[in-house]
């Protein structure tokens, strides 16, 4: 334990060093906001450009969407992070293989970057949400926010995700660096299995069936629940609407542990295949 | 301490009939794209995990998008302008990421000196680099747009097929134009200019109208987002595969955003070219070609 | 038509400023190579050897007087200057690496406009003589650092240049991959009369064995410019002596350099002895350094004069060695 909190240290303050030194913080607050800005105003005008039409109204579901958008943002942040230190410290910087001849813990290492690039980025979420609920009519009440549920679901929410991120980093250790970002490619691709954009009920069966047994589907809805009070109205259908709030964290209690359990091993197992098949210093470009 | 020295110091400036050893700079130009473009088409043959992570990921999320229309009961053609703007999402990401960061992503592995020290043009390691990346990017945006319109059955209502392609190459060398002026900035700026392109990735998505027709923003955003290729490329695309649902959204017309379409693939061309020369002079002023981890 | 040099500089310069100070990397450097000579660089780390040839392959530019390769101003006229030269590096970690040796190596020449079939011809050739052909359809990212810095040295001839520079190119090669590389480049050099070559390096033997002519560079000055013999001969009124001694410390050194008719002494420790070189004015001056021995508690153990070598001729240059130089950068 000693040595994967030493190696997160590390990682952390590499992270803090790398992601947040380029400019001033006031700059760098702006930049973070571009990304989870953007996402939540693309579903804005996806909606309004239908209401406009007369058509359709969206209206409904635009909270929904802009909470699931915003708030996506750090998973993606997240998931990519430290398949993307992984990369970078293989092929850029040529460090991987030093840090693997290392006593310390390379996960602890990777944990660390991963949490320094969320930690430098996080602000922009509230702030976005903030920017919905003034400018964008989105419902989000300081009064109604159900604060100890918030807490709850953003650090089980955290641990998920980086047990996932820790299974992407493994993958990453075995393959090439190709144009896009894994991370952001595998978050993106979830988007259809989580709700973050529709509720899952859109889905045909099958797809609903995957859906429920994506961790993250539970993590939106409890974002969603916490930061917005007509989401905790069954009567609002997002297709996990029966499931009581303390049933919701009890299931991402189990899905942490459980990631827990499937990614270490996974990791592990990476780690030693690229080990064996001498992937550390690798060069992919192309 | 006397320095032994072939004394010779007086430099005169002598015709040289050597000056054009070698290969024309036509020749080299050519053979330089190709080149470059092989690495990454051979790349794609030899890591079919690309397959995966840059091809069904992003179909998936391009799906996404579509799945909120269908959530909300939107007429078919407003899921195949999402599935236009996903399919030409390839590109605008080509250029950012394997053109733009690429060149800067072989300095600090030590390409970019022996590109650098070659008689050959940088704009020619650029074109090498864009259309290997065609190769990958193409088969992305065609099997979004493909599956997409099997998936959601959409219809497309094009008339006018030569004007439709016409645009799309247009939109694709005025955006590659677009990566070679940002890949010049990239050496300039290093790091920095990194994380600001990383950070230009979503709200150019949103600004240029990827999701939606970009009148929908106003004439204001519109006509400065059409600074990026896209916004016109695609605003055309969709006039001319949905004419009907795009009366309403026409920002300029067909012909119009063709001209400025020229003109940017022009425009973007030269200040290319000229960026890339200045690039050069001030990396070898400041000694930054060599420099790694900046 | 070959140029009347190779190389030519005139006072060539070049500052890096940085925000805390102002860095001399070359103070004034006059070089004029010949070609067909195989040209060497000899100076420790920081010297300016790599600045000097970053400018010469138009990497870099001068900040003060002027450069010319084949006959072309390095500042004015790049473009020419690149059709005539290549460089290969040590430790360069260039290439793709999802690409074979050979598919690398093609990828080079194009870059040089080179005809695809004499390319390949070429490769063929090279990769046969540097023990490589059975590596060709291996992937750059599975070769070892030997075999990476081999298959560099052959992209760096590909090209037939008329000018070839050499950075460190033995730098991580074991001891028969260097030999190997030292002979080849000096059979190309005698097969192709008027090719060039510039080395640098850390290795004096390298540079005696090798170099036609050495300038020894530190401080981002040449200090001396001639045939590696010559510049031996340029310490024959001198004598070089080695002593392996007990361990002795710095306080004898400075003694012996206070000594009149010393003009250099440096040192490698070992274990349990230390090598001393001597350069002397003449034989009368050893006993004083012997009585030095005797007074700081150091006991002999073995006394050998020598014919001075380039190594010598770097010490009394530069005041140190080559190895103590790289100790203390």
């Amino acid at each position: 334990m000693q040595r994967f909190l030493q190696a997160f240290r590390v990682g952390f303050w590499l992270g803090w060093k790398t992601e947040s030194n380029w400019t001033n913080p006031l700059f760098y607050i702006l930049w973070s906001l571009l990304v989870p800005m953007s996402n939540g105003l693309i579903m804005t005008m996806m909606l309004r450009v239908l209401q406009r039409t007369g058509n359709v109204n969206g209206a409904d579901l635009l909270p929904y969407v802009f909470i699931g958008t915003v708030v996506y943002s750090i998973v993606a942040l997240l998931l990519d992070s430290m398949a993307w230190a992984v990369l970078e410290d293989r092929e850029r910087m040529g460090m991987l293989k030093y840090i693997a001849i290392t006593p310390s813990s390379m996960y602890g290492y990777l944990w660390g970057r991963g949490f320094a690039k969320v930690s430098v980025n996080f602000l922009a979420v509230p702030l976005t949400l903030t920017f919905g609920a003034l400018v964008l009519d989105i419902p989000i009440q300081l009064s109604t926010i159900d604060w100890p549920l918030l807490l709850a679901v953003v650090v089980l929410g955290l641990l998920i995700v980086t047990f996932a991120a820790q299974i992407l980093a493994g993958v990453t250790l075995m393959i090439a660096r190709h144009a896009g970002f894994v991370g952001q490619a595998v978050s993106g691709a979830l988007y259809l299995f989580t709700g973050a954009l529709f509720p899952i009920t859109v889905l045909p069966i099958w797809m609903q069936t995957i859906a429920r047994a994506v961790p993250l589907t539970y993590w939106l809805e409890g974002m969603r629940r916490a930061l917005w009070v007509d989401a905790r109205n069954p009567a609002y259908k997002t297709g996990l609407e029966q499931l009581s709030t303390s049933n919701l964290l009890l299931i991402l209690v189990g899905a942490a542990v459980a990631m827990a359990v499937i990614s270490i091993p996974l990791q592990r197992r990476a780690e030693h295949r690229a080990k064996e098949k001498g992937l550390l210093d690798m060069n992919t470009a192309y | 301490m006397s320095v032994i020295l072939d004394k010779h110091t007086a430099v005169e400036r002598q015709p040289n009939p050597r000056r054009g050893k070698g290969p024309s700079a036509f020749t080299i130009f050519w053979r330089s794209v190709i080149g470059r473009a092989y690495p990454r088409i051979i790349g794609t043959q030899r890591e079919l995990s690309w397959l995966f992570f840059d091809i069904f990921l992003p179909f998936m999320a391009t799906m996404s998008y579509v799945l909120v229309y269908e959530a909300i009961g939107a007429p078919a053609s407003y899921k195949g302008l999402v599935l236009v703007g996903g399919a030409m999402t390839a590109f605008w990401l080509n250029v950012l990421w394997s053109m733009a960061m690429q060149l800067y992503w072989d300095k600090e592995q030590g390409n970019l000196q022996l590109y650098m020290l070659a008689p050959t043009s940088r704009m020619a390691i650029l074109t090498g680099m864009a259309l290997g990346g065609l190769f990958a990017t193409t088969i992305r945006a065609a099997i979004i747009l493909i599956g997409g319109s099997l998936i959601f059955g959409i219809r497309y209502q094009a008339t006018n097929w030569f004007a439709l392609v016409g645009i799309f190459f247009l939109s694709l060398i005025a955006l590659y134009g677009m990566g070679m002026l940002l890949s010049s900035i990239f050496l300039v700026y290093g790091r920095g200019a990194w994380q600001m392109t990383a950070a230009l990735q979503e709200p150019v998505f949103f600004v240029s109208g990827f999701h939606f027709p970009v009148k929908a923003l106003g004439t204001v955003v519109a006509t400065g987002a059409s600074v990026v290729p896209l916004t016109l490329g695609l605003d055309a695309m969709r006039q001319l595969l949905f004419p009907e649902m795009m009366q309403q959204f026409q920002f300029l017309s067909v012909g119009t955003e063709a001209a400025i379409l020229a003109g940017l693939a022009l425009g973007f061309g030269l200040v290319a070219r000229w960026a890339l020369l200045r690039m050069e002079r001030k990396s070898r002023q400041d000694g930054r070609l060599t420099e790694r981890g900046n | 038509m070959q140029p009347e040099y190779a190389i030519r500089t005139v006072n060539l310069q070049r500052t890096y400023k940085t925000k805390e100070r102002i860095l001399k990397a070359l103070d004034g450097v006059d070089l004029a190579v010949r070609p067909g000579e195989l040209f060497g660089f000899l100076g420790p780390n920081g010297a300016g050897k790599t600045t000097t040839i970053k400018i010469l392959t138009t990497l870099l530019l001068p900040t003060g007087g002027t450069a010319e390769v084949w006959g072309f101003d390095v500042l004015h006229e790049a473009d020419a200057v690149r059709r005539h030269i290549n460089m290969v590096s040590g430790g360069e970690s260039s290439g793709y690496g999802l690409l074979t040796v050979r598919e690398n190596l093609w990828m080079f020449t194009q870059f040089h406009g080179m005809d695809s079939k004499l390319a390949n011809k070429r490769i063929d050739e090279l990769l046969e003589v540097m023990g490589l052909a059975d590596r060709a359809k291996t992937r750059v990212s599975f070769l070892s650092t030997g075999l990476r810095q081999k298959m560099n040295y052959i992209r760096g001839l590909l090209t037939d240049p008329d000018v070839l520079f050499l950075d460190e190119p033995t730098l991580g090669l074991d001891v028969e991959a260097a030999r190997t590389l030292r002979t080849y480049t000096r059979h190309w050099l005698d097969t192709n009369p008027g090719k060039t070559v510039v080395l640098t390096t850390h290795y004096m033997q390298e540079a005696d064995e090798l170099c036609d002519r050495v300038a020894i560079i530190s401080g981002g000055t040449i200090l001396a410019c001639d045939t590696p013999t010559s510049l031996k001969h340029s310490l024959q009124e001198d004598v070089v002596f080695r002593l392996f001694t007990t361990p002795v410390n710095p306080a004898f050194l400075q003694a012996v350099e206070q000594i009149a008719g010393v003009q250099s002494i440096s040192q490698r420790s070992g274990d349990q002895r230390d090598e001393l070189s001597l350069i002397l004015r003449d034989d009368a001056i050893l006993p004083h350094v012997l009585s030095q021995l005797a007074a700081h508690n150091a006991g002999l153990l073995s006394l050998e004069k020598r014919q001075p070598t380039l190594e010598d001729v770097f010490v009394n240059l530069v005041g140190h060695s080559l190895s103590e130089s790289e100790a203390s950068a």
